[in-house]
């Protein structure tokens, strides 16, 4: 299974790092990160490479390459030296749109590379947090907002898609609050039904359309396909059981599950979405290294 | 096929609809149209449920169509036959114990 898994880590890896060589960052970004120009120069997104440094540095806590050191120290030195750069440590993703989970995927592929490579990172880790905590949460329900400006301002309030992810990264950097905002996700985002849950995109107090990351909303019951797929992530790592045994549930019986040739897909998701579950279904020995700092 | 076999069918088919093989006849009539929905593939298209379009060149529309008529006939098939069948086998039990000389249908 290992050496099948690491392969395919390798191929995920390498296609993206090609890509991003060939055709620019904004092969993997929406339209729109070209309509106006990045407030930073030069032009970085933080969602490409808080995500590709968590993608080597992953890769190397199952088992070492030593090829791919250099590359998750170049891109964790880019994502450092931006943060320094920025008074309210507030890196882009698109034109002056700083997404929270993306900072905080960042905060993880930065602890997980003081594991592997014995940096210190601790500080710039605990500056975030104290920011976030002051700036970021939303005043109403507690939760984290989803997008912010990059003099720190928020944008969008806090949704579903995102939260979930967010509560569980920041387990790398701060697990009380990491615990504080999954229990708020939970309160005010999950939803059961008749033993069938689900989650909503926005609570009461915020209201927003639907976008690509929460997919088509169900109206009544304000269900949203993002954000509940996102919730297999949160409660697979905060172990609610209750939650998560609840939500297979749901998927069992509507998300169309699909077997074959020993495959299991859901017709009712999609390939982020079947990624979402499978990494809910795997997530916890990676950082249980991590949080018990054995060096590999 | 027997005909006692095509003769049930038959009695089947003609039944009133507030009957128990009325409910009955519908919920086969559900199982069937799941079946062939399911063999057509349709499941496939579901994924509109997360805004995403189905397999081939089916376009939104088209998907949209095609996934929403999957989603409605597997709901009918998974709520609604199981309760055409239980309210069959309470209507029969129902109609035993009111008459128990006549045969129910």
């Amino acid at each position: 299974m290992k050496p099948a898994c690491l392969e395919t880590m390798d191929r995920i890896i390498a296609e993206t790092l090609q890509l991003e060589k060939e055709k620019g960052m904004t092969f993997f970004l929406m339209p729109y990160a070209k309509d106006r120009p990045y407030v930073a120069h030069p032009a970085r997104s933080l969602f490409l490479d808080g995500e590709i440094a968590l993608m080597l540095a992953s890769r190397r806590v199952l088992e070492e390459k030593p090829e791919y050191r250099p590359l998750l120290t170049e891109r964790v030195n880019l994502i450092v030296q931006g943060w320094r750069r920025s008074p309210h440590l507030a890196l882009e993703s698109y034109p002056d749109e700083c997404w929270t989970f993306d900072h905080v995927v960042a905060l993880a592929a930065l602890r997980t590379t003081d594991y592997l490579d014995g940096t210190d990172h601790s500080t710039l880790i605990r500056d975030w947090v104290a920011m976030a905590r002051k700036k970021l949460v939303d005043p109403v329900s507690g939760l984290l907002v989803s997008s912010y400006s990059v003099d720190g301002t928020p944008q969008i309030g806090p949704e579903g898609s995102s939260l979930w992810m967010v509560a569980h990264a920041l387990q790398w950097a701060d697990e009380e609050f990491a615990r504080d905002q999954y229990n708020r996700t939970r309160r005010e985002l999950g939803r059961t039904t008749l033993g069938f849950s689900y989650a909503r995109e926005w609570p009461d107090s915020w209201k927003g359309p639907p976008d690509i990351d929460s997919g088509p909303i169900i109206p009544f019951f304000q269900i949203s396909a993002g954000s509940s797929g996102m919730a297999f992530i949160g409660a697979s790592a905060f172990g609610d059981n209750q939650f998560l045994g609840s939500l297979n549930a749901t998927i069992d019986f509507a998300g169309f599950p699909s077997e074959k040739r020993g495959a299991l897909k859901y017709c009712g998701s999609n390939q982020v979405g079947d990624a979402a579950l499978l990494y809910a279904a795997t997530l916890g020995p990676v950082w249980e290294k991590v949080k018990t700092g054995r060096k590999p | 096929m027997n005909l006692k076999l095509k003769e049930g069918l038959r009695r089947l088919w003609r039944a009133e609809m507030f009957s128990p093989a009325g409910f009955v006849q519908r919920a086969l009539v559900i199982g069937v149209v799941f079946l062939l929905v399911h063999l057509a593939g349709l499941r496939e298209y579901t994924s509109i449920l997360n805004g995403t379009v189905g397999p081939d060149s089916a376009g939104w529309a088209g998907s949209a169509f095609l996934g929403m008529t999957y989603i409605i006939v597997y709901l009918a098939f998974v709520i609604l036959a199981p309760m055409l069948i239980l309210a069959a086998g309470m209507l029969v039990v129902w109609q035993r114990l009111l008459n128990p000389q006549k045969k129910p249908v």
